[in-house]
């Protein structure tokens, strides 16, 4: 189809150390479509998350082809893969992963900042983005001084900033409580469905698998559509 | 795009929060000031004397070219270079010098033309009698003055010798009246050069061989003046570098080894920052990993740290500079202060009142610390304090390249 933005075929992904090699991805095939959401289940230390930074150009498969985005991410230079994580997609990790020193406002706008150069322009991209996800009366709190689930939700704002053709989301809600992990939850699915974003979600939470359009198990390194 | 802009925005950020993950680059930028400001002074104090002695050598002994007068002519000379200061014609005499009471010391006369003060100013300024006058006599230095107690009106004895194939050696005293004492605050001189006018000098300088000794606007022009003289069929210039090539190639040397010890200090402050800012690389991993997953390139992040170092190298260069600046330019004044402070604290104290002398009459041939510092030289200190630093963060932020984002962020 001319209009998938993942495609992996037979990508596997072995780590080496001195005891053993370790294949933690046995030739995965993946297709995602435009604006399809989908989730990625299976046991801990199957591969979930190293499947997620192969796919967002953060790691390498040790064979097979990645395109994302209409990008080859198998053979691509460090700068252009630096590119590609800038504009094509958009990252929500499981701890927040906000830079401590920054506000709510500074972390939000920073990737556009990154992309533009123009501060003005990544900040007038960041307000209405923050006011989205609720937060548009902690601007100017530096993360030390937000709860959990609003540091997840500056996180999720800061990965749509740059209007990204994917999001990949790696338990996004594993760190929170329930009521944090419902409001997160909901924000992903509703502004990844608004924007025509397509979302890949990694998680351990049934309810928020079965909410995505397309279920994926990932089990032995071998991905499953349920 | 504006990347810097970005970088900057980043780095102010960290820089300003600094100590939450690492030590501060604080003392290592005080380091680079004091670095900055010792080799100024240094330098400042070393150029002031050298240049002092290089210029009272060029003035009163070996001018900028000297030509063998057999042969040619001081007219000659000056119309083969246009735009010469001035030329005249001398005699060295090496010789001993006696006072009234039997006291000996060696001496080099230099028999001048009666003239020379008005023909050649720079000679003239650099002549500074103490007492009497020069032109009716001998002029002595201060030092030999001192050495054998002489005073102007006194009578010399100077040995003169002649030395002939035929007739053998005639060595004899000749008598001269001191007219005047000069300093000129090298004690080389002030010690063992006198001047003597020509038409007094009673046959001194028989047999030795005239030289003409010319003067340039500009003292590094002497390679193309001399390439001039030998156009004009001038044989046998010298230029004053290759002449005092010995004395002025030792000030080099000392200079130059002076400037590479004391710039040991920025080695050190360099690999302080090195490890200071390596603590702050590890120290932010995790918010490395995380811009560089956001899309910054390693290069830009290595910029980041790039921008601490450019602020902890300006920083101290910059202060540095000022206070070396500072503290070159009136280090006599600051000697002087140090001196009566300590001279109060003496008095107080119930003793002699004596304060501390830095540089005592007594005990040094010096009145003031004399202090010249060139631009070049300026920017090659202000700058290499400055590229310490740089140098250092761009070593320390190597390992930004080699930190994984895939690696940190999913181990939390």
């Amino acid at each position: 189809m001319n209009d998938d933005v993942i495609v992996c075929d037979g990508v596997r992904k072995t780590f080496h150390s001195a005891a053993e090699d370790l294949e933690i991805l046995r030739g995965i095939d993946l297709r995602l479509s435009s604006g399809d959401c989908a989730s990625i289940t299976g046991p801990s230390g199957c591969g979930k998350s190293t499947l997620l930074s192969i796919l967002g150009g953060l790691d390498s498969p040790s064979t097979g082809r990645v395109m994302v985005g209409g990008i080859e991410l198998s053979d691509a230079r460090e700068d252009e893969l630096s590119t590609f994580r800038a504009r094509v997609v958009g990252f929500v990790f499981q701890f927040h992963y906000l830079l401590k020193d920054f506000t709510a406002l500074e972390n939000t706008m920073l990737p556009a900042f990154m992309a533009s150069g123009d501060r003005r322009d990544a900040e007038a991209r960041a307000l209405p983005l923050l006011e989205a996800v609720g937060l548009g009366d902690r601007l100017h709190h530096v993360p030390s001084m937000l709860s959990g689930g609003e540091r997840q939700r500056v996180a999720i704002a800061r990965a749509l900033i740059n209007a990204p053709a994917i999001v990949l989301a790696d338990e996004p809600t594993g760190n929170l409580d329930r009521a944090s992990a419902g409001i997160v939850e909901e924000l992903l699915f509703q502004m990844a469905a608004t924007t025509n974003t397509t979302l890949l979600v990694v998680t351990h939470d049934q309810g928020m698998a079965e909410r995505a359009g397309r279920r994926f198990m990932l089990r032995d390194g071998v991905l499953l559509e349920s | 795009m504006n990347r810097l802009a970005w970088i900057r925005f980043v780095a102010s950020r960290w820089f300003r929060s600094g100590r939450k993950v690492g030590p501060s680059l604080g003392p290592a930028t005080a380091g680079i000031a004091v670095g900055v400001a010792a080799l100024l002074c240094v330098i400042g104090v070393m150029n002031g004397f050298q240049i002092g002695f290089i210029d009272a050598v060029l003035d009163l002994d070996s001018y900028h070219v000297r030509i063998p007068a057999a042969g040619t002519s001081v007219s000659a000379v000056l119309s083969a270079v246009p735009g010469a200061r001035a030329a005249l014609q001398f005699v060295d005499v090496r010789t001993m010098v006696v006072n009234a009471r039997g006291k000996a010391s060696p001496l080099r006369i230099k028999v001048v033309p009666d003239t020379v003060m008005a023909d050649d100013p720079a000679f003239a300024g650099r002549l500074t009698m103490r007492s009497g006058t020069f032109g009716a006599g001998l002029a002595v230095g201060s030092e030999l003055a001192r050495s054998l107690d002489i005073r102007v009106g006194d009578m010399v004895s100077v040995l003169s010798v002649q030395a002939d194939v035929d007739t053998g050696i005639d060595a004899h005293m000749l008598e001269f009246t001191v007219s005047g004492i000069y300093h000129c605050g090298y004690f080389d001189f002030d010690a063992g050069l006198a001047f003597l006018p020509s038409s007094l000098s009673s046959g001194l300088d028989a047999g030795e061989t005239p030289v003409i000794g010319l003067r340039l606007a500009d003292r590094y022009d002497d390679e193309r003046v001399i390439g001039l003289l030998e156009a004009a069929g001038i044989r046998g210039a010298e230029g004053w570098r290759t002449y005092n090539r010995a004395f002025f190639g030792a000030l080099r040397m000392e200079k130059t080894v002076m400037l590479m010890l004391v710039g040991l200090i920025f080695i050190v402050v360099g690999v302080n920052i090195f490890h200071l800012m390596r603590k702050a690389v590890y120290g932010r991993v995790d918010d490395i990993a995380t811009i560089k997953a956001l899309g910054a390139a390693s290069i830009d992040v290595r910029r980041i740290f790039m921008m601490d170092g450019i602020a902890a190298g300006a920083g101290g260069a910059i202060a540095g500079l000022v206070v070396g600046l500072l503290v070159a330019f009136n280090i006599n004044g600051i000697f002087s202060g140090i001196s009566a402070i300590t001279s109060a604290i003496n008095g107080l104290a119930g003793g002699s009142g004596k304060g501390l002398e830095f540089f005592s009459p007594d005990l040094f041939y010096i009145g003031d610390v004399p202090v010249r510092l060139s631009f070049f030289e300026v920017l090659f200190i202000t700058g290499a304090g400055a590229a310490s630093a740089l140098v250092a963060a761009w070593a320390a932020s190597a390992r930004v390249s080699r930190i994984m984002p895939a690696e940190v962020l999913r181990d939390e």
